[in-house]
């Protein structure tokens, strides 16, 4: 039973460290093999980013070796799938091997598409890249005051960003004494400042206390220097704009014709591709009305590297995915909390507080624990 | 100030300090040392071969083999050095211990050869 | 009639029914139809206003067995 994942994200480490624990047995016989197929020997630790926008962490702290972190029984190559053929159980590699299996897992995740709207990437920061984060955080250095607009794209990952990187802009405004120089405007694209109801309810008195001007139902549509402008024909001006863009698929997704977008049509609780019975899907490629978030990927791989590995052993899956995600949200000034939601239950966070800061402190270190599959 | 305090007010005292004195920093150094011991512990625990080596080095064999060889390199640093040669050599080989070494160099090989 | 794009968002809380219409929308051409399913109670005021507020249309509202549908045309 050869079982291929292909991307070597968040979901697709902690499936293929699931899988391999599960299945040592069979591996060792020889009756079961695993391969990762990846863009990258690297692997990133994408929610840092938001901390290397603001100084609050390193770049080097983003990165570990995917091989440090995978099961020594993987298989793994720095090779990403360019074609993928799904009536013949096989894929194409960019060296142009070609790689069969038995089951497949998608995991390519998603990425920023400042290009698709026009004049971001000129006049906006954002930090949903290295590089990007990095250009962010120089140009707050040089920031002396002024006018700054957050502004969100649809669709995105990380859905607590566009809260987070404004508390901790506030944080870093006042820790530069510049604060009373700043004037912050919010935008968001639906009729509150956040999508889940319970956190909009606790934020947006956060920003009446705390001076942040919002404006909700503010799609962006175009940004000229100076000014970005919604689809609803509203406008905002800035010295200053700090943008989460709008997020595609990968473009191999795309190019293969998966999935609309890069986002593959998924079972919501089996998470196989619909009309696939051995390809799975999992993490921001699906194209399921739910959080991109890691830990969305994390709960999913754990689901799912049960239910194949029951397919393996009993050929019967066992276990359902319950929607469950769970999603800190920096509140600044040294306090978090967190959303826990899945399917069935919505969220209800409570009011922030210093000890969930420090445990999302401890966790940005202790996730690679977690990709390795012990937590 | 007194002591007259209940268990849970001490336990409250006792995390408002922790609280006070923790700084990102030192959680930041904290999670990073807990994420580095999880996975230390994770591989030797599931090391076939870590776990057999911690088997045998309760056995009193092993504590003996490991005080011989401290004590074999000790009398070897301190030794003068061999002439070499063939008379030498002759001189090494009619030492019965030297011939127990090679027998017991003789069953290793042939455990390795098994 | 061309097909109609369902965007079922039922029993969704994050990013929610609305945020689902505006992400499909976006990916739709422009005269394309969506059918959103949603169960949340401020569906029926928000998505209508946001329609409204952008300049597309709103072809039909309905609710059958606790589930909102709303179907949307692309205008531009």
């Amino acid at each position: 039973m050869h079982i291929l994942v292909v991307g070597g994200g968040m979901g697709g480490t902690i499936l293929a460290n699931n899988l391999a624990r599960r299945l040592s047995g069979e591996i060792e016989q020889g009756s079961a093999k695993i391969t990762m197929l990846s863009a990258s020997d690297k692997h990133m630790y994408q929610p840092g980013l938001l901390y290397v926008a603001v100084g609050k962490m390193s770049t080097s702290e983003l990165y570990r070796d995917q091989k440090s972190l995978l099961e020594p029984s993987i298989d793994f190559k720095v090779d990403p799938v360019e074609k993928f053929d799904l009536d013949n159980n096989s894929v194409t590699t960019k060296s142009g091997k070609k790689v069969s299996y038995d089951i497949l897992c998608i995991a390519t995740g998603s990425r920023g598409n400042a290009a698709g709207i026009p004049g971001l990437a000129e006049n906006a920061c954002q930090f949903y890249t290295e590089s990007d984060a990095l250009a962010m955080y120089k140009k707050l250095q040089k920031f002396e005051g002024g006018k700054v607009v957050v502004a969100t794209g649809v669709p995105h990952k990380c859905p607590m960003s566009p809260l987070e990187i404004t508390f901790f802009l506030i944080d870093y405004f006042k820790k530069r004494g510049i604060w009373d120089k700043v004037d912050l405007h919010y935008t968001y694209p639906i009729g509150r400042v956040h999508s889940l109801e319970p956190v909009a309810n606790w934020a947006a008195p956060e920003f009446d206390k705390l001076g942040v001007t919002y404006e909700t139902l503010f799609n962006m549509k175009e940004v000229v220097p100076g000014k970005v402008i919604s689809e609803e024909d509203s406008s905002a001006e800035f010295d200053l704009l700090v943008t989460v863009p709008p997020h595609k698929g990968m473009q191999v997704i795309e190019d293969n014709g998966l999935g609309a977008g890069g986002f593959i049509p998924t079972d919501k609780k089996k998470l196989n591709m619909e009309g696939r019975e051995n390809v799975f899907v999992l993490g921001d490629t699906t194209n399921l009305p739910i959080s991109k978030a890691g830990s969305t990927a994390h709960f999913e791989a754990e689901a799912l590297g049960e239910n194949i590995a029951a397919l393996v052993q009993q050929g019967e899956p066992v276990r359902e995915y319950d929607g469950k995600v769970f999603c800190f949200i920096e509140a600044g000034d040294g306090k978090a909390t967190y959303a826990m939601f899945n399917y069935d239950n919505p969220p209800n966070p409570q009011a922030p507080t210093s000890g969930l800061h420090w445990f999302k402190t401890a966790y940005n270190r202790m996730y690679w624990a977690s990709a390795r599959g012990i937590i | 100030m007194s002591s007259d305090i209940s268990i849970q007010q001490q336990v409250d005292r006792f995390m408002q300090g922790a609280g006070d004195a923790l700084t990102d920093d030192t959680v930041a150094r904290l999670g990073f040392m807990m994420n580095e011991l999880l996975i230390i512990a994770d591989r030797v625990t599931r090391n076939k071969n870590i776990m057999k080596l911690l088997e045998m080095s309760e056995s009193k064999d092993f504590a003996k083999m490991l005080d011989a060889l401290s004590v074999a390199y000790g009398s070897y640093k301190d030794a003068p050095r061999t002439t070499g040669g063939i008379a030498g050599m002759l001189k090494c080989m009619s030492d019965p211990d030297v011939q127990g070494a090679l027998k017991l160099l003789g069953s290793f090989s042939k455990e390795l050869n098994k | 009639m061309s097909d109609r794009i369902l965007v079922d968002a039922k029993n969704t809380f994050c990013p929610g029914p609305l945020m689902e219409l505006i992400a499909n929308m976006k990916m739709a051409e422009v005269g394309a139809e969506l059918e959103l399913l949603s169960t949340d109670e401020g569906s029926a005021a928000d998505i209508p206003e946001w329609i409204n507020k952008v300049g597309h249309e709103i072809i039909d509202s309905f609710k059958e067995d606790d589930v909102l549908h709303i179907v949307v045309k692309k205008l531009k």
